[in-house]
């Protein structure tokens, strides 16, 4: 599911280079990390983690 | 607490009476004085020595800053983050924008404010702060590797940022930072022309004194930061965040709170680099600048502010002095032999592995070792006393209430 994520967000980074040209060019090269920080933001232990468990 | 936590701490603590009274006056004493005497050379030292060690100079100051910031962050705290650089290319490009003239240098059209320096340094330390304030609720619930690795999505954003919004970063190309001045006083090579005891004072020594003043701010703070009820918090918290929740330390708030001060170095080491380079580009805030500031600190010793400093003073220096003398050290040079960077690259390298095969305590722990023999210890190592002495600054509390006996 994350690959898939990345995939996606990266190929269609790079499809739609015309649109986001704003962006910067390689933009493509950039959006993994932006998912990645996006997910973490709002979910620290990513999509489907679960929260970790401390043993004293 | 673990030794590193005392590398920066003797001669400070005093609790109650001891039996070794005068000896420590004495050293309480002697240890200011080393302090002032270094200062003092540090603050003559533009009479004498030629432009090439003050440049170095300056750029080994805002090394010093930044590794004190990294070092709040990773050694004492304990958050691996290999976000630096880009925190430095936060600071850097916003002092840059904010002070430069708006203009355009042949093909990019380059925008600035052309703003007064000072307020450009300000403005690049607030944004760096910013930029790590909208980061660290992700610093906060990350852990280890896992936030080293979250980290380094910031380095590849920022050099994307700095590649492709041309209009403030210069683009590829980068472009020049402008010189600093405070008050109608220029840190530049004229304007207006100064001559101290017939020494012309140009560039080169008007940055050094602003290294040094900035550099000796970050490091008296970082050291007052570190000895209160904070810094004791923080050193908790990365011994055990379990241990520090149960003693009440609000972890998530410290390391956020951490993330954002170590941002805030980061910016002002980002704006003495620009001033130092002269310019700013966006391969010069690569993973590999983060990288040198984590070699810095490790080192010069973790959780150790001096050792920061010393680490920084290695790191940034090294490849300066091995392009200069090139030709006076053996397997280095023109032509033949290693690249003066890679020369010192592998050096650095070198150095690493030593340190934590031997000396893990880095810089600081040696320095700590040599005058802790000075002293004449008990065992020589700091953390051992004598079962009847009173155990200063090791006791295991470290966000302790006020009466714990620290008299700074």
């Amino acid at each position: 599911m994350g690959g898939l994520l990345i995939g996606i967000a990266e190929a269609m980074a790079a499809g739609y280079q015309d649109q986001l040209l704003f962006l910067g060019r390689g933009f493509s090269a950039v959006v993994p990390f932006i998912v990645m920080i996006a997910v973490l933001m709002f979910r620290p232990s990513g999509l489907f983690g679960t929260k970790e468990l401390t043993r004293v | 607490m673990s030794e590193s936590t005392l590398t920066d701490a003797p001669g400070a603590h005093r609790s109650g009476v001891s039996p070794q009274a005068p000896a420590e006056r004495r050293r309480s004493f002697l240890r200011p004085l080393l302090l002032l005497a270094a200062l003092v050379v540090l603050l003559a030292l533009p009479l004498y020595v030629e432009e090439f060690w003050l440049r170095t100079g300056f750029a080994a100051f805002g090394a010093i800053v930044g590794a004190i910031g990294l070092n709040l962050l990773v050694g004492t705290s304990g958050q691996l983050s290999l976000a630096h650089a880009f925190f430095l290319a936060v600071g850097a490009v916003s002092y840059v924008y904010v002070s430069g003239e708006p203009g355009g240098l042949g093909v990019a059209e380059l925008g600035g404010l052309g703003l007064p320096p000072i307020i450009g340094m300000i403005v690049g330390v607030l944004l760096a702060g910013l930029a790590g304030l909208i980061f660290s609720p992700l610093a906060a619930r990350l852990r280890g590797i896992y936030l080293g690795v979250a980290s380094l999505a910031l380095v590849f954003i920022g050099i994307h940022v700095l590649n492709s919004w041309t209009e403030v970063t210069g683009g590829f190309n980068g472009r020049a930072a402008p010189d600093f001045s405070l008050f109608g006083f220029t840190f530049a090579n004229r304007d207006p022309e100064l001559y101290v005891l017939g020494v012309p004072f140009r560039e080169a020594e008007r940055l050094w004194y602003l290294g040094l003043a900035l550099a000796f701010a970050a490091y008296l703070f970082a050291r007052n930061l570190l000895r209160s009820r904070p810094g004791r918090a923080l050193q908790t918290l990365r011994d055990s965040e379990v241990a520090a929740s149960v003693m009440g330390v609000n972890v998530q708030g410290y390391k956020a709170r951490i993330f954002l001060v170590s941002s805030m170095y980061a910016g002002l080491a980002g704006v003495m680099y620009a001033l130092s380079i002269g310019s700013i580009a966006p391969e010069s805030f690569g993973l590999e600048l983060s990288i040198l500031y984590l070699a810095m600190i490790v080192l010069g010793g973790l959780g150790s502010v001096n050792g920061a400093v010393l680490g920084a003073i290695f790191v940034s220096a090294l490849p300066l002095v091995f392009q200069r003398y090139a030709d006076l050290i053996p397997f280095v040079g023109r032509g033949e032999g290693l690249a003066a960077g890679e020369a010192a690259r592998f050096l650095f390298g070198a150095a690493i592995v030593l340190v934590i095969l031997f000396e893990p305590a880095g810089l600081a722990g040696i320095a700590n070792r040599i005058t802790g023999r000075f002293r004449r210890r008990p065992g020589g190592r700091i953390t051992q006393h004598p079962p009847d002495t009173p155990s200063r600054s090791t006791e295991p509390t470290p966000s302790d209430p006020p009466a714990q006996g620290s008299t700074t």
